[in-house]
């Protein structure tokens, strides 16, 4: 039985029960439940068109080379030094700031779990938005800091504090920076795997006498594994598809999304079928490393069955004020970027040089010149958001609920698929599949709907998946008992029953699509333009408007966290993992 | 008050396979218009599944399923004009009391005041009025059930199925729901079907109760009948605590049974069958005697207690089989003492090793409670 407290949520469905009359009074011979056959049918030729086709055409390219079956563009992609060394990069790179941020973030998770310290839910916040940042805040930022003519370098020249590096650009710059956004990620899943550890095992443990360091190693991290396997592949992964931030911040680092952006889309010489086998590598990489976790986690997940909750251990004088001042320090860095862009947008720029003058300009203009934009991106993100709950809720439901011999699981596996495609080759194989042939999308505003309804719609279905399951299918059957028809029960009891995971599930995409980069730039085209363009474009330009981009920046991080706020005060957790 | 609708059912050789195990093997059964018909059997034999089909949650792999003489193979849930009670309630979390009962009656299109009236009539009947304005989450697990109750009784179905609907009830709350459950049943005059493991509720409820056994129905008949005339050693030993002696049959009331047996015994009622089979014994049926000589069975007293109207004592016959007699009178022997059985009626059905065997914990409880009083 689902938990009670659903009540409390979701309203009675007076209004669309009330009128007794005015249904329809269309008998059709719906004898059989074929409707859902139907909706299984419709929705598994629109995912393969979508997801799986892209895909294929991306294979396709890749493996020919004069009209014909060939390796060609592998052997050139693996022999071309640049490609060696953007495929190294990204795999140091990766693994390098995944490790750091595990390191950064077990340790700041482990106090909060096991001690009772003060600002707990405030932590617990600031970790939920760091993981909604948009994803090339924090090079942005860090560059406007610690660039070459960074704020933070010209002030500290001219205090005469000489840094130790000449500007934060580079593959340095890169590691740090993901260090920092991406820690927030393994921070939740740590604490929330170190909550969950029966506290009987640690007393277990300190019964026979092994002290609280030989716990800690031996009992309390072995049951967090899993949750670290599975925060350093997602972190790490989100480095490795990353393509703003070494853009960004990488001086010309060759990074593998780089490298397949410039190959596919340059000026210079694009050569479509070596990106092709590039976005292949990448999209292998990605397997393997999917793989690696799985196989990582095979045997690990140990059930919690202990109802009792793991109490805070009291903590006091130097040791508590050293581990509130390493939590400070953590989520202070992660949230550098924030006060760097709302600072920032509230300062007067002239030709790309930072005066400090207090001014509103930033964003009279921005609102003068950009609202399209804002709207736009607001506008493709809410309209991929609606499609993406729509067909996530028939999905899990079908997937749930009507276990179609074949359907169902096909249906299931296309919908996971996007869950490994990087963006960047995802929008390769968008324009290969619709930038020519019968149906062309490519410089509409459906490709960037397509795109980030196809990016989600691995984990809104998830969610609404893991609700589905709590739903019993009794409450279905016992509104058909009583004369209602598989739509309507579906409509007027399952979809209000799994109503909050929809929101909250629906919000976290909306927000993931607001700040979508790596695929929008490669498919965006006037007048479609999006937030994350503008301000990447201007983060690659010296002397461009910072101010203005600023600004731009604060109303995306608006646009994330106003949603989030609300969703989180309605439904106790929601993090984007 | 004769209002009601309800349907004849007919059950033609319904078989239900699930992938990797066969939950239906062939079931036929007759169900009178307006009658109220139990399934009973232990658990996973195959009453839920029999019950889903009657809904058109499930389909059958084979057979036929009739209302009234019709097929109704492609009529779906939501035509079949049934009413369910969910094991489990499968209350609405998400609408109040009112809206849990109305949904159907809304669905059916009624008018606003005749459904406020229905919805008020239901909730008076199942004693909840005045609780209309709560959700299923604020009621206790007897008034959801009640609700439940009420939400399939308010649309006046043709037949109304119910799961084990008094499972999760305690025992005092259990007795006060059967007789309220009958009571609407026979008012609103519906054909009842009702699912429950529990012999108790099914003897003293049914019209017609169907012992089901391994996907199959072992025998159909009145309360009396199954009790009285048990056509197997399943059914005889599924109801009531019975020994059951092996012997053969010459299928013209004569009895041979493996144990020496002095004297003759009683007719037997029922069918008789022909060769080997097990002579049933009820505790109830059996007298404890002083004089061994009047006895049809001798065995060795292994304990005895009293129960308020009687006593029930266990004895270990000569081939081990354990024995339990009601016995008004105190017994002389004291345990581990010899003491006669004698039998005032019994019988016969074919021998099986196919019979219930109670769970064995209880037993083995049972066999530490020796209390003999003395004479
Ligand atoms: N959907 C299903 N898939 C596979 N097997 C099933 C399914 N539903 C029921 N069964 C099997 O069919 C058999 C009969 O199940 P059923 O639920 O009808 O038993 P039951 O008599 O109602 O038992 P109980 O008294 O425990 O409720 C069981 O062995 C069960 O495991
Ligand atoms: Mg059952």
């Amino acid at each position: 039985m689902p938990s009670n407290d659903l009540r409390e949520r979701v309203e009675p469905l007076e209004e669309t029960l009330a009128p007794p009359a005015p249904v329809p009074v269309k008998r059709r011979a719906s004898r059989r439940p074929g409707v859902w056959l139907l909706v299984a049918l419709g929705l598994l030729l629109l995912l393969a068109s979508t997801i799986v086709l892209p895909q294929l055409r991306l294979v396709g390219e890749a493996f020919t080379d004069d009209g014909g079956f060939s390796f060609a563009n592998f052997i050139e992609f693996f022999t071309t030094p640049r490609f060696q060394e953007a495929i190294l990069n990204s795999l140091v790179v990766a693994v390098v700031a995944g490790v750091l941020a595990c390191a950064v973030a077990v340790p700041a998770a482990y106090v909060l779990a096991q001690f009772d310290l003060p600002g707990r839910n405030g932590f617990l916040t600031l970790a939920t938005m760091a993981t909604v940042s948009p994803p090339f805040l924090g090079a942005y930022a860090w560059v406007l800091l610690l660039g070459r003519g960074g704020i933070l370098t010209t002030q500290l020249r001219a205090w005469g504090i000489e840094l130790p590096f000449d500007t934060i650009i580079g593959p340095g710059g890169i590691v740090w920076v993901t260090v920092w956004a991406t820690q927030a990620l393994v921070f939740l899943l740590a604490y929330d795997a170190f909550r969950a550890i029966d506290p009987s095992l640690d007393e277990a443990s300190s019964s026979v006498g092994a002290g609280p360091w030989r716990t800690r190693l031996r009992i309390v991290l072995p049951m967090a594994v899993p949750a670290l396997v599975t925060g350093f592949y997602m972190s790490s992964m989100k480095i490795f598809t990353d393509f703003g931030t070494p853009l960004i911040i990488g001086g010309g680092t060759p990074m593998l999304p780089t490298a397949v952006y410039y190959e596919f889309l340059s000026e210079v010489s694009t050569n479509p079928a070596i990106a092709s086998a590039g976005s292949l590598v990448m999209l292998g990489v990605a397997c393997i490393a999917l793989a690696l976790q799985q196989w990582a986690l095979r045997r690990r997940t140990y059930a919690s069955v202990s109802s009792r909750r793991r109490p805070l251990q009291p903590v006091r004088g130097v040791k508590k004020g050293l581990m509130i001042a390493y939590l400070g320090v953590v989520f202070g860095l992660s949230f550098v970027p924030h006060l760097v862009v709302v600072g920032t947008s509230l300062l007067t720029w002239k030709a790309g040089i930072l005066k400090w003058i207090p001014t509103f300009d930033n964003y009279v203009r921005l609102f003068d010149e950009n609202l399209e934009v804002i709207l736009m991106s607001l506008l493709l993100a809410g309209i991929a958001c609606v499609l993406c709950v729509i067909v996530a809720v028939l999905v899990a439901y079908l997937t749930v609920r009507r276990r179609y011999t074949v359907i169902s699981p096909a249906l299931n596996v296309i919908t996971m698929v996007p869950y490994i495609i990087p963006g960047t080759v995802l929008a390769i194989g968008l324009i290969l599949a619709f930038g020519s042939g019968p149906l062309i999308l490519t410089g509409t505003a459906t490709i960037l709907v397509l795109a980030y309804f196809i990016r989600r719609i691995p984990y809104v279905t998830k969610s609404i998946e893991a609700a589905l399951t709590q739903v019993h299918p009794a409450l279905e059957e016992a509104a058909m008992s009583v004369g209602a028809k598989p739509m309507r029960a579906f409509r007027q009891i399952t979809v209000p029953l799994v109503r909050p995971a929809i929101v909250s599930g629906g919000t976290v995409g909306f927000l993931q699509m607001v700040t979508e980069l790596s695929a929008t730039v490669m498919l965006y085209s006037v007048p479609f333009i999006t937030m994350t363009v503008v301000i990447f474009t201007n983060a690659m330009q010296p002397a461009s408007p910072f101010g203005v981009a600023s600004a731009m920046t604060v109303v995306l991080m608006l646009a994330v966290y106003i949603p989030l706020y609300f969703v989180r005060r309605k439904f106790a957790s929601v993090t984007s993992v | 008050m004769e209002r009601g609708n309800g349907v004849a059912v007919g059950v033609e050789a319904i078989s239900k396979e699930f992938p990797g195990h066969v939950a239906l093997k062939g079931v036929d059964l007759e169900i009178e218009a307006r009658s109220f018909t139990t399934l009973l059997g232990p658990s996973g034999c195959g009453k839920t599944t029999l019950l889903r089909i009657l809904a058109g949650f499930e389909t059958a792999t084979s057979g036929r399923v009739t209302f009234d003489g019709r097929d109704i193979a492609r009529m779906p849930s939501w035509k079949r004009n049934i009413g369910f009670v969910f094991q489990n309630y499968a209350l609405w979390p998400h609408m109040s009391i009112r809206d849990n009962i109305a949904y159907g009656l809304k669905l059916r299109k009624l008018g606003k005041e005749q459904i406020a009236e229905r919805v008020a009539e239901s909730l008076r009947m199942v004693g909840l009025d005045g609780r209309a304005e709560a959700f299923p989450g604020q009621l206790s697990g007897g008034q959801q059930q009640r609700v439940a109750i009420a939400r399939a009784l308010a649309l006046r179905p043709n037949v109304l199925l119910l799961d084990e609907p008094l499972s999760n009830l305690d025992a005092k709350m259990r007795i006060g729901m059967r007789q309220e459950l009958l009571r609407l049943q026979r008012e609103v005059g519906i054909t009842a079907v009702y699912v429950t493991h529990d012999q108790e509720e099914a003897l003293e409820m049914s019209d017609q109760v169907a012992v089901m056994h391994d996907g199959r129905i072992d025998q159909v008949g009145s309360p009396q009948a199954i009790y009285e005339t048990p056509e197997t050693a399943f059914v005889a030993s599924f109801i009531g605590h019975v020994t059951l002696l092996g012997g053969v049959s010459d299928g013209a009331g004569g009895f041979r049974p493996d144990l020496p047996i002095a004297g003759t015994l009683p007719a037997f009622s029922g069918a008789l069958p022909n060769g080997r089979a097990q002579l049933v014994l009820r505790p109830e049926d059996l007298d404890l005697v002083d004089d061994v000589e009047q006895a049809h069975l001798r065995g060795t007293l292994v304990r005895s207690s009293y129960h308020g109207r009687g006593y029930r004592s266990a004895l270990r016959l000569a081939d081990g089989t354990m024995c339990e007699v009601d016995h008004r009178r105190p017994v002389a022997a004291g345990t581990g003492e010899e003491a006669g059985i004698r039998v005032g009626a019994a019988a016969l059905v074919p021998e099986s090793d196919d019979y219930y065997r109670e769970a064995a914990p209880e037993a083995e409880a049972a066999e530490e409670l020796v209390a003999a009083p003395a004479a």
